[in-house]
Formats: structure tokens, C-alpha cells, sequence
């Protein structure tokens, strides 16, 4: 090396050129030009001129913000003509264990930055994602209730029948895998990597089955803006108004009272001769929520950091029910000994309180609404028939409310060995601690006697503890590069909780506080506890090459094991390798002016589902029911389950092909991926002899599954000028799965057909509304086929499918698939001078659905005690329609494709004149959940589940409102 | 770079020697759990072991197993669907029990094969753990331990057999596969098993009532066999083996066994058997021990109140719960048929109660089956149900609440059908199930089973008619003493039905007298014979298809 710079030295000429822009034909104003592998290097100037002294033949290499390095032969008076490159290629995206530049990726990864995301009220940072990235579902199933933090998740559908870990991806929070993340503020997210298939997740082994979402925090060295020695101010904020966005569809008192008339007296009601809005009664008018996160950010030589205090008030639509939240969060990174070592510390707290709505909409929604809240005498009327709670008593005079703490901390230290470049040695521990606490009473005036005066609380903990070691080495020779990771880790997590429960106290103040004050009685006075704890170590290694960033290639493994495999099968092992070719690279293409990039990628890689709890794969003693000890009633001691010794994960192989492409100035860019992905080893219950086993059913690995699917984002610039920009983003999902086995006979294992979908509830009792067999996809509706007819007395007439005269469960068809056959979101943004505007469209399209609420608590024919939808009613009327019918059939089951304006926001960046104080002042106003289209009759399609299982598209009876946002915030940095 | 990769050869040396050494922190740990071992190594705590077998008995007593099973296809009850809300449709499966149209997608079917083959399966892995650990054991102790784990799993395939005939039965613990076994084969094997092992048994004083309280004792084995050898044609037990086993000599030798053992005596009082508190019976000779708390541990892999008596909830009606202060709503179910409830004489205490006082009958007054009003909780009025109709239960089936059409089997009214009345309600609201203990097996059944096997072998009852005890069943509900001209079989036929109405015997009784397929009670239909079996569910099936289904099905 050293000889080698010697001789340049001793060839080397002023050598002169110009950097241009190629489109434009500009000059490219203080690009760096650097002779490559050394320092030797200069700027180009106001005409994009530069002056170097190498040897004419020197490779220079040229780079400028913005456009595509290029590498080429110095030559006197030489013109580069710079191509400009989407921002997007050169960002960093985070692949766990490690980042790699948007253009070296090979593996199918979407990288969302806090740009990117949803604006509005978000319960959970994965709201922030909700319809964004293609292939990623995010469903609030349960209404908009700010107390149920969570969304239901899924990338790439369905590809387990649930019995692991289920269908949840992997969340990876500043390098720890944690499951839950409800306690990251979304103002302190810098990006949102979503890992979508196994060559990109099996780093994740066990865990890599669902795909990854890393999410990454704001640090004080993540900031481009903050200059060392100097700290900023931020502050963002928002208040928001909700008002209730969905109808139940209920008959209100007078449509009630008139049944008779409207239906010919097939359907009547029992007039109680009160008009109580049960459900409205139990909302509020509007919710109010506000959030308030102050964040101070700063640097100097050595030492950069960012603290961030937030705090959150959210009503719920319903009365009594809100959060609160406050957050603390501190990140800092240390660089000591001249760049030897380099620390890293975060932490952070949130603290929560969650006040429960005791009432019950449900109720509202289908009682009687001419029976009174109150009787005669003032006291609360207590219902009878189906329904025999009055919900607003129930909310008045119950409580419940949860609190608790989450706590994180972490320590990275690296070792920069300096004696090999590129070399690096860390050592990463975290801490990760969460508790929750769950009060609950009833008054001792409660009106229903027999359950007054109680009270119970419940304590849970978790810990998780993460220890790891990495190695990692970066190197670039002749255009070759390499970075390479290997590294172990250690995570340990326990669970720990009691329960008690009292009553009969002396006066209210006792309550969940001091509950010794109570009576003991064996029926309402108890207690319980638990513990139970898991392992997983792995050791893992990966490689990522290119050549001149054109060919590119990874390879990865991951040896992981859990302590909740059987003995037999104790490691796992998790490869996967990818290429990728950037076409956009080759000499042929630079010519090429239409095209700004272009990056063909293959992938595979093998990942794992874990065991869904502790315990599964062998026999213990627990307690069982009581019996007669010789004179002394007794606890028996039982094994609860069969053993099985070979219990092991879930084990996916995908195949990922994928292209990125940039064209037209960066005008139209975007990218597809196709995916077919096997999974083997499926877990399942399977029905096994009694004898020789003790039990009928074993959790065992036999099945297989295929899924297989397409992922379209394409943007478009179709305006862009300097005060007027347009940008448009679709994103598409295909999906499609089958089950190829569910039996394996050679082991034993057999299993024809499964029901599931089931459905009870006031007239319906276990009814299965789905099957799941080999060769269909998960979530098939199973039933009678109306045939569009009703007979003399309005019933349903179904199709006889075997033509045997009689309606029996051969008759029982296939009535469609509760998957969606398209997801997708089409986002526009558009900028005026500070002006911005941007609309939020998203939908599903061709998933059937079943309204429970609707069949269930459907008009009775003759007499009815509880309130009827009016849908169904009116359908009645007009001869479309009938009363409640015991059989699931399709008159049931309804389309649920939707398109929703998500959300509309308008912000305005206030030009500021130059000042010591604020650097920037932004406002907004953002509507959240505009509008949805759809057929469908239940609350809001957006909640019908697809991302479950044995339940997938059934919309479980649930009457908490959705609402409809309305919201103001600012951003300042001072 | 040699540096390297010197260091990463290392580190991979390092991760294969770490790699053998994690398995340590591999191993399950299961807080406040145990494995067998360490369980046993207190020898105490076998007792608890040997306590799961019956623990898990408690299955056997439900509507969703063998006793609805039982119940719902004799003469004794039915379960309509209720309309005008189609309560108790449950897919149909009560109304196939009903009409005897059943198939082999019932999951009773499944429940009580599942169940009893799981007890059998317990029995004799404990048998097996008895014997790895038998040093732990001195003798007695451990001849005790064998007898009851015998006995008890006789009781389940026992159970397993009544239903089905052909079962995998089996006496070993091991993980090979077991065929089905031929009834016959069955039935020598329990007799077999019980003749060997109920000498040494305990009997039930010994050394206290309380001490072998719902637990396996001679009285309970023996009772067994009788039950066996009296039913032996009906269990299709070829007629060369009927004459080698002399089943009705064999029957009365085992009856005379329970009658000499001085343990039993019929009480005075027939409803103290069924009491809340019916623990000090002398003649229930083995009982499920209830605990009517809602207080459910977890048993077995699903966990529903199964193990939780529920016999007055699935009879009576839902206004039931305010008057008599229930502490949860019944459920209006099972009621009995009307030709059952036409074999009671006028003033037999176990026949309906008053049809005017219904909820007004004294409590010191006990009847076997409820009928008339149920009042309103101020007592004055007769409740209103909300369908508006007021609550009189009646002896008769009637569709909807039309009181003149005919009731079907799927449309019936809520207040069809007498009630079950001979298990003692809670009316101070404290239990949420039945805290009453679940009659299994009576001395009355011996003295009655006995006096069926010397009328079947030709001998003389006049020992029976003499006995101060057997008349003391006749006389202790209100109505005459027998005659030795009295008792023929049809008598005893139908005495059997009203002494033994819903105590699991009526389904056995009707097959060994011929009157199982015949119809002609509540909505059943004659049916084919083989429907004396019940079918193997499909799922069981599905699991071991080398299992083959029952004939017929």
C-alpha cells in the first residue's frame, strides 16, 4: 500500500474538470472529488470546477448530496456528469444487528421514516404504520377505546394456524426484542423498519416467522441539525376532539314502538312504555385528548443526548373511561479514549393509568328502549329477560381502573480495535420491566345484591433480560465491500402475578385498598399466584458483500434455542441468503436517462414460530379438583396435558423476489415483490388415541402451509415546481394461503377437517361458521346457501346441495374467504410554498364478513324483548329480508370491502424572520377517519379482524364507538 | 486480516463449548409445579396422586356426558328445544337424544370416551408408579392403593362399556397402540378383575365412613359385579358364557356380599339421599363428594364446569332463581317424560309434588318432581316469564305457547314437563352448583337387583318380601308394601324407573327388558337395535383409524 502510494506520487499532474448536473446540465456545486483510497481530495467550485493532482488513469472518486457517486478514470479536462439519486438510496435502514444503505438492501425491507407516518391520535405506534407499507395489516379490532392500547398486526398474512406464538411480528426497539410497545411516544420515533421476508428476518430465528419491525428512537446523534456545542428545544403537541364515527343501526323507542305496523305484526316489540337511549346515554359528546412532549437535545465534542418528558390525557367516547400517560425517556452517546470507545445508554419510564368504562354498550345497543333507567322510586331498574343488566347502573356503580409502569434501560459499549480496521467489539445489556396493576369493586349499594360490596386486585410483573455480544467488521478493497456480524445472545423473561379477591366490607372506603377488611367466604373470598419463566440463546453470523455497489449478496444464520422446546429437539437452525444486482450500476445503464436506479433481489431464508407458552412439552403436577383424603376434603395432584419430548418451532422457508426501480428524474419510482413462503412443522392440537395417551389431544408439529403474495409501492411526482409539488403513493397487497396438510399419519397425527369460526351468543349457541382443511385457505365460510327465497313464513329456503331432499351438514357449502384479496393505501401530499396538504386513503377489497350482532341479536318473529336492527327490519318490510334465522347461512355473511379517507391534515411551516429563539414553527390540522364507504352494516369494516386465525372476519359482537378525530398540533424548535 | 481470522476461529470454539454448556439454562422451571419425582419422594403424597382418579370421575355426572346420555335416551326425561327463543337447540344434539336419532358427530359421545379412557389410562399409570415405587409401600398400604386403582378403573371402563361395548381396554401403561375388545371379552375381563380384587377391599366403615367417603371400597366393587352379572345378556355376553359364569347365582352372591357386610341400611327418609347435605346416607354406597362453590380449578384440558354438579339448574325454570333465592338462574331444560310420571301411584312421595302449591309446598315436604306455580319473590303472585306468560309448570308438552297443539320435540313451551325435585335445592342463595353429593350406586339398587336375579333364576323372592329393609322402600314414600304376587319382572321393571328415576340405571334397565328400541315414550321413535351401543365419535375415529365404528353407524 505504501509503495503503491509512492509511485502516484511520483506520476502526479494537475489534473482539471468539471462536475455537472445531468439532468439539468448545472454545475454540481462542492461535490467532493477524492482519488480513491486516499485522502488526497478537493470541492468543486461555483462552476463546478475542481483541480486535483493524481496520475492521469487514477480512479477519483466524485460524490455530491443527492446524486450517485460515481468512480472514474482522471483525465485532464474531463466533464462527470452526475445522475441524481432518490434521497431514499442512500438512507440508512436498520436489519437488526446492524444498518445497511437503501440501496445495498437485498432482502425485502420497507423503511418508514417519522415523514412517512400516519398523523392523528395513535394509541400505539403501530398506528403510525396503519395502511402504509404494503403487505403490513394493522386492525383495531375493539373500537377506539384509548384504555385498549393495542392493534391486531400481521405482514404477509396468514402462515401459522396460531398455536406458537401466533401471527404478531417480532418488535425490535433499539436493538431489544420486547412485546410491547405502547410505551414509545410516537414524537420519538425516528423510523419504522419493516422486515418482511425470511432471507431478512431469519437473523431473528425463532421469532423471525411474522417478519420484524425495528423500531428506532431519536438519539441526540441521530439529529443532522444539531450543531456541537449547542442544544435544541422541541416541543410538539396536539388536541384533539373525538365524536362517535359509527351507527349501531338499532330501532330507536318510536321505530320500536311501531314493529307491529312496519311488519305486519311478524315482528313486535314489548312496549315498556319509557324511550331510553341506552346507548347514547353512555357516551360522552365529544372525547378530548391532548399530548405534550418536550425534548431537549444537545452535543458536544465527546457527548451527545436527547431527554424527552411526554404526558397524554385521552378520553374515551364512553363515560368515565380515559388514559392517562406520562412518559421519560434519555438516550446518550459517549465517545472516549479518541474514538476506542464509543457508549451508548438509554432509558426510559412511562407510568399509565387506564380508567375503565363499567357500563356495557352491547347492552345499550340491544335493550329493550322502552324500558326505563329509573324506576318509580328513583331506584335503578333492573331488566329482565335476556339482558338482566342496567349498563348505566353498572358503569355508576362499579369501578375499574389498571395502572402501571414500564421501565427499559440499556448499556452498549464498542470497542473500536484499531489494530485491525473496521473491527469492533460490543457488549449490549438490557433491562426491560413492566408491572400492572388491576383494581376493581362494586358499591355495597350496587343493585344487584348478590354481586355488591366486592372487591379484587391483580398484580402482574415481567422481566426481561437481554445480554449480547457482537463482532463486527467492515472492509472495502478494489470496490469490494464487506461488513460482517457474529454475535451471541442471552434473553430471559419471567412472569410473576397474584390475584385476591374479597367482599362484604363495612363501608365503600375499604374497597381494593384495605381488603383484610372483608369477610372471608370460600364463594367470594380467594387468591392466587403464578410464575413462569423462558430462555432463548443464539448465536448468530452475517455477511454482506457488493462489488462496486452492483452486486450485492448477504448471508446469515442464527442457532437459537428455547427452554420451551421439548428435550429431543433442543436447536434450531435459521440460514438464509440473498442477492441483488443494481442494474442501474452497469455501464450499459448510465447512458440510460430515464432510469435512476434499478435493483433486482432474490432472497431465502428459513425462520422460526416459537411455542406459544412456558410448560407445553412436558407433564407436571399441578392441582387438580378436590376429593376425599381419608376424612379430610383434599386438592389432588394431576398432569394437566401429555407430554411431547419433540415439541419444536414452527418453521417457515420463503422465497422472496423483488425489484426496486427509480425512473424519469426520480419522478416515478417504487417497488414489487412476489413471495412464496412453506411453512413446515406446523403446530397444532392434534386429536390422539385415548389409550395408550392419558389426554385426546397433543400439541405436536406436523402440518404445512403455503402462502404466496405480490406488494406494490409506486410513487409518482407528477407536479414539481418550485412552489407547487404533488406526491402520490399507492401501495398494494395480494395474499393467498392453503393449508397442504394438517394430518401426518407416519406420526400419527390425523385430522380431516376442522370447525372453527364460532359463534354464540343470546339466540346462537356454538355454532361453527368456518372450516379449515387441507387444501383451503384459512378463514372459508362453511354453510347453507340461501338460495334468495323465503317460504310461507318468511324462513330462509337453502340450497339442497346433494339434491338428497333433506338440509343436513352435507348441504352446508363454501361461502367465501374472509381474506381480503386486495389491501391497499393511496397517500397524496400536497406542498404549496409552506403549505402542505396531505389526504390518506385506504381500503381492503373482496373479504367477506359476518356481522355477529347482527344475526345474533337478530328481530325475534313474534314477540321481541330486546331492540331489533333496523337493517333487518326494514328488509323485512320490503321483502328482502326475514327475522332471526338459527342457521348460519350467507344471508349472513356480508361484503366488508371498504375505502376510508383516513385522514386529511393541513400544515402550514410559519416563515419565521431570522431570530435568536425559534428555528421553527409548524402547525396542523388533521381530521382523522373522514369517511368510509362500504356495504357493510356493522360498526366500521376497518374493525372485522383478518389477521386471525380460527376467527378470521368474524366481527365478534362489540359496540364501543369508532370515532372521528379532529385535531390541532404544533412543532416548534426553539 | 489473519488477526481476524484467527479470532473468529476462536470465538466459534468458544460457541461450540458454550453452546453444550447453555442446556443447563435450558431446562423448564416450573414456579410452584413439580414433576412426579420429586412429588413422590414424599410417600404422603401418593395419597393426593391416587385422589386425581377420582377427581376426575366428576365428569361422568354431566348433561354434555354419560348421565345425559343416559338420562335423555330412556323413558325418564327429555329436553325439547324450548321456543319461541329455540333454547336448548344446541345443534340439534339434545333432540337426536330424544327421538333416538343420534349419530357419531355427538360430542357427549366424544366427552365420555375421552374422559373414561383418560381415568383408565390414570389408573394404570399410577398402577405403574405403585409398582416402581413399591419399596415406599408396606403391604397392607400398598395391597390397599392396588384394589382401589382396580376397582375404580373397572368403574370406568365399566361406564366406557355401557355405552359403547367395544373398547380399548387395556391394563397396561405404555405408549403402544390398543384395539377395541369385543363386549364379551369386556365384560369377563371387569368380572374377572373385580372377583380378584374385592375381598381384599376396604369396607366402607373400616376403619370409618368418613374415612372411605366417595372413595372405592368392597361395597362399591362388589355392587359393580352384580350390576355386571345381572346385565351380563344385555351386554351381548354369548349365552355358552351366561351358563359358565351362572351370572344370576353369581349376581344374588355378589348382592349377598353388600347385604352381609352390615356396612349399609336403607334410611327412613328417601330424600335424605339426595339432601345438601347427604354425606351421612348409609345407603349411598359411592357418591361423587360435590363442592357447589363456583370455586373451579382447572382439570384436565378444558376447563368448563363439568366437574360441577348441575342437576337442579338443567331442570329447573328460570323464575325458579328469585322465589327460592338460587344463586344463579336455572336453565330450564330437562323435564320428564309423561309416561314416566304416569307409573307414580297418587301419594307416592316420589311422584309430583301439589299442582296447586308448586313453590308454596312446604319445605318439610318432599316430592320427586315439581309441577304448578312458580311464584313471584313477594310470594303473592304467580311469576310472569318473559315471554308474558305466567310460570305453572305442567306434566304435559305443549308447542309454544299455544296450550292446545301438540308439543314437538323441537317446539315446546317453557313451563313443559315436571321437574326434578329429588336432589334438594339451595334456597339460601350460597352454592352456586349443587353442593348435594351425586348418587352413583344405593344399597336400594342391590336389594332390587337381587330380587330381579332370583325371580330371573327361578328361585323364590319370598326372603326379599320378608326383608324389613326392602319393604321400607315402599313404605318410607307412602305406598303399600309388596306382595311376593306383586313383584312380577314388569313390576320391578317399572318400580326400578320410579325408585331409580335419573339415577343413570334406566337406560340399562330398558335395554336387559327389551324396551329400549321400542318407542313410545316422550318424543322417541322405534329405532333399530343396534342403537343399544352408542357410536364412536367420528373424531375418536379420526385419531385411530384403525379403531373400526360400532355396527350401524
Amino acid at each position: 500500500m505504501l509503495f503503491a502510494l509512492a509511485s502516484c506520487v511520483a506520476l502526479q499532474a494537475q489534473i482539471k474538470g468539471t462536475v455537472l448536473e445531468d439532468a439539468s446540465g448545472e454545475p454540481a456545486i462542492g461535490a467532493s472529488v477524492v482519488a480513491v483510497g486516499t485522502t488526497n481530495g478537493t470541492v468543486t467550485d461555483f462552476d463546478g470546477v475542481f483541480e486535483l493532482n493524481v496520475a492521469e488513469g487514477t480512479q477519483v472518486q466524485v460524490s455530491y448530496i443527492g446524486f450517485a457517486t460515481q468512480t472514474v478514470a482522471a483525465k485532464k479536462g474531463m466533464i462527470i456528469r452526475l445522475k441524481e439519486e432518490t434521497v431514499q438510496l442512500n438512507e440508512v435502514v436498520a436489519i437488526g444487528y446492524g444498518s445497511q444503505r437503501k440501496k445495498e438492501v437485498t432482502g425485502s425491507v420497507t423503511s418508514m421514516k417519522a415523514e412517512d407516518f400516519n398523523p392523528g391520535v395513535k394509541s400505539d405506534p403501530m398506528g403510525l404504520l396503519q395502511g402504509r407499507v404494503a403487505g403490513l395489516t394493522v386492525i383495531r379490532a375493539g373500537g377506539d377505546d384509548p384504555t385498549n392500547t393495542g392493534f391486531s398486526v400481521q405482514i404477509r398474512g396468514t402462515s401459522t394456524l396460531g398455536q406458537g406464538t401466533g401471527s404478531t411480528p417480532l418488535y425490535i426497539v433499539d436493538g431489544v426484542p420486547v412485546s410491547v410497545i405502547d410505551n414509545i411516544s410516537p414524537e420519538e420515533i425516528l423510523s419504522m423498519d419493516v422486515l418482511k421476508d425470511g432471507s431478512a428476518a431469519a437473523i431473528y430465528g425463532t421469532r423471525g416467522t411474522n417478519g420484524v419491525i425495528i423500531i428506532t428512537t431519536k438519539r441526540g446523534v441521530s439529529d443532522p441539525n444539531l450543531e456541537k456545542g449547542k442544544f435544541n428545544l422541541e416541543y410538539a403537541g396536539y388536541v384533539s376532539f373525538s365524536t362517535v364515527a359509527t351507527k349501531t343501526g338499532m330501532a330507536t323507542a318510536d321505530q320500536y314502538r311501531k314493529l307491529n305496523e312496519t311488519t305486519g305484526t311478524w315482528i313486535k316489540g314489548t312496549d315498556k312504555g319509557a324511550s331510553t337511549d341506552w346507548y347514547g346515554e353512555q357516551l360522552r359528546d365529544f372525547g378530548l385528548t391532548h399530548h405534550h412532549d418536550v425534548a431537549i437535545a444537545g452535543a458536544t465534542k465527546n457527548f451527545s443526548y436527547r431527554g424527552a418528558i411526554g404526558y397524554k390525557y385521552a378520553e374515551g367516547m364512553a363515560k368515565k373511561n380515559d388514559r392517562n400517560e406520562i412518559q421519560a425517556k434519555f438516550a446518550a452517546d459517549q465517545t472516549a479514549f479518541e474514538g476506542w470507545l464509543k457508549l451508548q445508554y438509554d432509558f426510559s419510564y412511562m407510568h399509565y393509568k387506564n380508567n375503565k368504562f363499567m357500563g356495557d354498550l352491547t347492552s345499550g345497543a340491544i335493550l329493550n328502549p322502552t324500558m326505563p333507567i329509573y324506576n318509580a322510586d328513583g331506584t335503578y331498574y333492573e331488566p329482565v329477560g335476556t339482558v338482566t343488566a342496567n349498563p348505566i347502573a353498572d358503569n355508576e356503580q362499579r369501578e375499574e381502573y389498571n395502572d402501571g409502569n414500564v421501565f427499559h434501560g440499556s448499556v452498549k459499549a464498542t470497542v473500536d480495535i484499531k489494530a485491525v480496521p473496521g473491527l469492533k467489539v460490543s457488549g449490549f445489556a438490557a433491562l426491560d420491566e413492566s408491572d400492572g396493576y388491576k383494581y376493581w369493586r362494586t358499591y355495597k349499594d350496587y343493585y344487584k345484591a348478590n354481586d355488591a360490596n366486592k372487591s379484587s386486585r391483580t398484580t402482574s410483573r415481567t422481566l426481561s433480560q437481554l445480554y449480547e455480544g457482537t463482532i463486527d467488521y467492515a472492509g472495502q478493497w478494489n470496490g469490494h465491500t464487506l461488513t460482517a456480524v457474529l454475535g451471541g445472545s442471552y434473553q430471559n423473561f419471567w412472569y410473576d402475578g397474584s390475584d385476591i379477591w374479597n367482599g362484604n366490607y363495612a363501608t365503600d372506603a375499604s374497597g381494593y385498598y384495605s381488603m383484610g377488611d372483608g369477610i372471608i367466604d370460600k364463594d367470594y373470598s380467594g387468591m392466587s399466584s403464578y410464575r413462569s419463566e423462558n430462555t432463548l440463546i443464539s448465536f448468530f453470523g452475517r455477511a454482506n458483500y457488493n462489488y462496486n455497489e452492483k452486486y450485492l449478496a448477504s448471508v446469515s444464520l442464527r442457532a437459537e434455542a428455547s427452554s420451551r422446546f421439548g428435550k429431543n429437539n433442543r436447536w434450531g437452525y435459521f440460514p438464509a441468503a440473498s442477492v441483488g444486482w443494481r442494474i442501474a450500476g452497469e455501464d450499459f445503464m448510465r447512458d440510460q436517462k430515464w432510469c435512476n436506479d434499478l435493483k433486482l433481489r432474490f432472497g431465502f431464508g428459513i425462520t422460526g414460530n416459537n411455542v406459544g407458552s412456558d410448560l407445553m412439552s412436558v407433564e407436571m403436577l399441578s392441582v387438580g379438583d378436590d376429593f376425599n383424603n381419608h376424612g379430610i376434603v383434599a386438592k389432588s395432584y394431576t398432569v394437566s396435558q401429555n407430554a411431547n419430548p419433540d415439541l419444536r418451532w414452527e418453521k417457515k422457508y420463503e422465497y422472496n423476489l423483488g425489484l426496486d426501480f427509480s425512473f424519469l428524474q426520480n419522478r416515478l419510482y417504487g417497488t414489487f415483490d412476489f413471495y412464496l413462503r412453506n411453512t413446515k412443522d406446523l403446530l397444532w392440537y392434534y386429536n390422539v388415541p385415548t389409550p395408550p395417551y392419558q389426554y385426546s389431544t397433543l400439541l405436536a408439529n406436523a402440518g404445512e402451509m403455503t402462502a404466496m403474495g405480490m406488494e406494490y409501492t409506486i410513487s409518482g411526482v407528477p407536479v414539481k415546481t418550485k412552489n407547487w409539488e404533488w406526491t402520490t403513493t399507492w401501495t398494494m397487497a395480494f395474499n393467498k394461503n392453503r393449508i397442504d396438510k394438517l394430518s401426518d399419519p407416519s406420526k400419527g397425527f390425523n385430522y380431516d377437517v376442522k370447525w372453527c369460526g364460532n359463534v354464540s351468543g343470546n339466540k346462537v349457541n356454538g355454532t361453527n361458521t368456518q372450516k379449515m382443511m387441507e387444501g383451503q385457505p384459512v378463514g372459508c365460510f362453511y354453510g347453507y346457501k340461501w338460495t334468495g327465497e323465503f317460504d310461507a313464513n318468511h324462513n330462509c329456503i337453502y340450497e339442497d346441495y346433494d339434491n338428497n331432499g333433506k338440509l343436513d351438514d352435507n348441504d352446508k357449502q363454501y361461502l367465501g374467504s374472509a381474506q381480503p384479496k386486495m389491501s391497499y393505501g393511496w397517500n397524496n401530499t400536497i406542498r404549496w410554498k409552506d403549505l402542505d396538504i396531505s389526504l390518506f386513503f385506504r381500503g381492503m377489497v373482496g373479504n367477506k364478513a359476518l356481522n355477529v350482532a347482527r344475526w345474533v341479536y337478530a328481530p325475534n318473529r313474534g314477540s321481541n324483548g330486546l331492540n331489533v336492527f333496523m337493517k333487518d327490519v326494514n328488509d323485512f318490510a320490503s321483502g328482502n329480508g326475514t327475522f332471526f334465522q338459527a342457521d348460519f347461512s350467507d344471508y349472513y355473511l356480508e361484503d366488508a370491502s371498504f375505502l376510508k379517507l383516513d385522514n386529511i391534515t393541513v400544515g402550514y411551516n410559519i416563515p419565521l424572520p431570522e431570530n435568536k429563539y425559534c428555528q421553527r414553527l409548524h402547525v396542523n390540522f388533521t381530521v382523522q377517519n373522514v369517511f368510509t364507504i362500504s356495504k357493510y352494516s356493522g360498526m366500521d369494516p376497518d374493525r372485522v379482524n383478518t389477521t386471525a386465525i380460527e376467527n378470521t372476519g368474524i366481527n365478534y359482537v362489540d359496540f364501543y364507538p369508532s370515532t372521528r378525530q379532529f385535531q390541532i398540533g404544533v412543532n416548534a424548535t426553539f | 486480516m489473519k488477526k481476524t481470522i484467527f479470532s473468529v476461529l476462536v470465538l466459534v470454539l468458544l460457541m461450540g463449548t458454550t453452546m453444550t454448556s447453555c442446556n443447563d439454562q435450558l431446562e423448564e422451571k416450573a414456579y410452584g409445579k413439580s414433576t412426579t419425582e420429586e412429588f413422590l419422594k414424599d410417600p404422603q403424597n401418593f395419597d393426593l396422586i391416587v385422589g386425581q382418579i377420582y377427581a376426575d370421575i366428576k365428569w361422568l355426572h354431566d348433561h354434555w356426558t354419560y348421565w345425559g346420555l343416559c338420562t335423555l335416551t330412556s323413558d325418564e326425561a327429555v329436553c325439547p328445544i324450548r321456543q319461541p327463543q329455540g333454547h336448548w337447540g344446541d345443534g340439534g344434539f339434545w333432540r337426536e337424544l330424544n327421538t333416538h336419532q343420534w349419530d357419531k358427530t355427538g360430542k357427549a359421545f366424544k366427552y365420555v370416551w375421552t374422559y373414561c379412557n383418560g381415568g383408565a389410562v390414570l389408573c394404570n399409570k399410577i398402577l405403574a408408579q405403585l409398582e416402581q415405587n413399591k419399596d415406599m409401600f408396606d403391604d397392607e398400604t400398598y395391597a390397599r392403593f392396588k384394589g382401589e386403582l382396580v376397582t375404580v378403573r373397572c368403574f370406568y371402563y365399566y361406564t366406557l362399556f355401557d355405552c359403547f361395548g367395544r373398547i380399548p381396554y387395556t391394563e397396561d401403561f405404555s405408549d403402544k397402540f390398543v384395539d377395541l375388545m369385543e363386549p364379551a371379552q369386556v365384560w369377563e375381563k371387569l368380572v374377572t378383575n373385580l372377583e380378584a380384587c374385592a375381598p381384599d377391599m376396604a369396607l366402607a366403615n373400616v376403619p370409618s365412613r368418613d374415612y372411605n367417603y366417595a372413595r372405592a371400597t368392597q361395597g362399591m366393587a362388589y355392587t359393580l359385579l352384580a350390576r355386571l352379572y345381572l346385565n351380563a345378556e344385555s351386554y351381548d355376553v354369548p349365552a355358552e358364557m351366561l351358563t359358565k359364569y351362572d351370572v344370576y347365582n353369581k349376581c344374588i352372591e355378589a348382592c349377598d356380599k353388600v347385604i352381609n357386610s352390615g356396612v349399609y341400611q336403607i334410611e327412613d327418609d328417601f330424600f335424605a339421599n339426595f339432601a345438601i347435605n347427604n354425606g351421612g346416607s348409609k345407603e349411598n354406597i359411592f357418591v361423587i363428594q360435590e363442592d357447589g362453590t363456583n370455586n373451579s380449578p382447572k382439570s384436565g384440558l378444558e376447563s368448563n364446569p363439568m366437574n360441577k354438579l348441575r342437576i337442579t339448574l338443567l331442570t329447573m325454570h328460570y323464575n325458579h332463581e328469585q322465589i327460592w333465592k338460587m344463586k344463579i338462574k336455572p336453565w330450564n331444560g330437562f323435564s320428564a317424560t309423561t309416561e314416566f310420571i304416569s307409573k307414580y301411584q297418587t301419594g307416592d312421595k316420589r311422584g309430583l309434588c301439589d299442582v296447586t302449591l308448586g313453590t308454596k309446598t312446604p319445605d318439610n315436604e318432599r316430592y320427586g318432581w315439581f309441577v304448578g306455580p312458580v311464584y313471584a319473590p313477594s310470594g303473592d303472585s304467580i311469576a310472569w316469564d318473559d315471554n308474558n306468560e305466567q310460570v305453572i309448570i305442567e306434566n304435559a308438552y305443549y308447542g309454544g305457547n299455544d296450550h292446545t297443539k301438540a308439543g314437538k320435540v323441537e317446539d315446546c313451551g317453557w313451563n313443559c314437563g315436571a321437574r326434578c325435585w329429588k336432589y334438594e335445592v339451595d334456597k339460601t342463595g350460597t352454592y352456586t352448583y349443587c353442593e348435594n353429593d351425586f348418587v352413583f350406586l344405593r344399597y336400594a339398587d342391590v336389594l332390587w337387583m337381587k330380587t330381579e336375579a332370583l325371580l330371573r333364576a327361578g328361585q323364590s323372592i319370598a326372603e326379599m318380601v320378608n326383608n324389613a329393609e326392602f319393604q321400607l322402600l315402599r313404605t318410607r314414600v307412602g305406598v303399600p308394601a309388596y306382595t311376593e304376587g306383586d313383584l312380577t319382572l314388569e313390576e320391578i321393571y317399572d318400580e326400578r324407573g320410579r325408585e331409580f328415576a335419573w339415577e343413570m340405571t334406566r337406560r340399562r334397565d330398558m335395554i336387559r327388558f327389551g324396551k329400549y328400541d321400542k318407542g313410545g315414550y316422550g318424543f322417541a321413535q322405534p329405532t333399530e337395535s343396534y342403537r343399544k351401543w352408542f357410536p364412536i365419535n367420528e373424531d375418536i375415529l379420526g385419531a385411530e383409524p384403525r379403531w373400526k365404528q360400532n355396527t350401524g353407524y
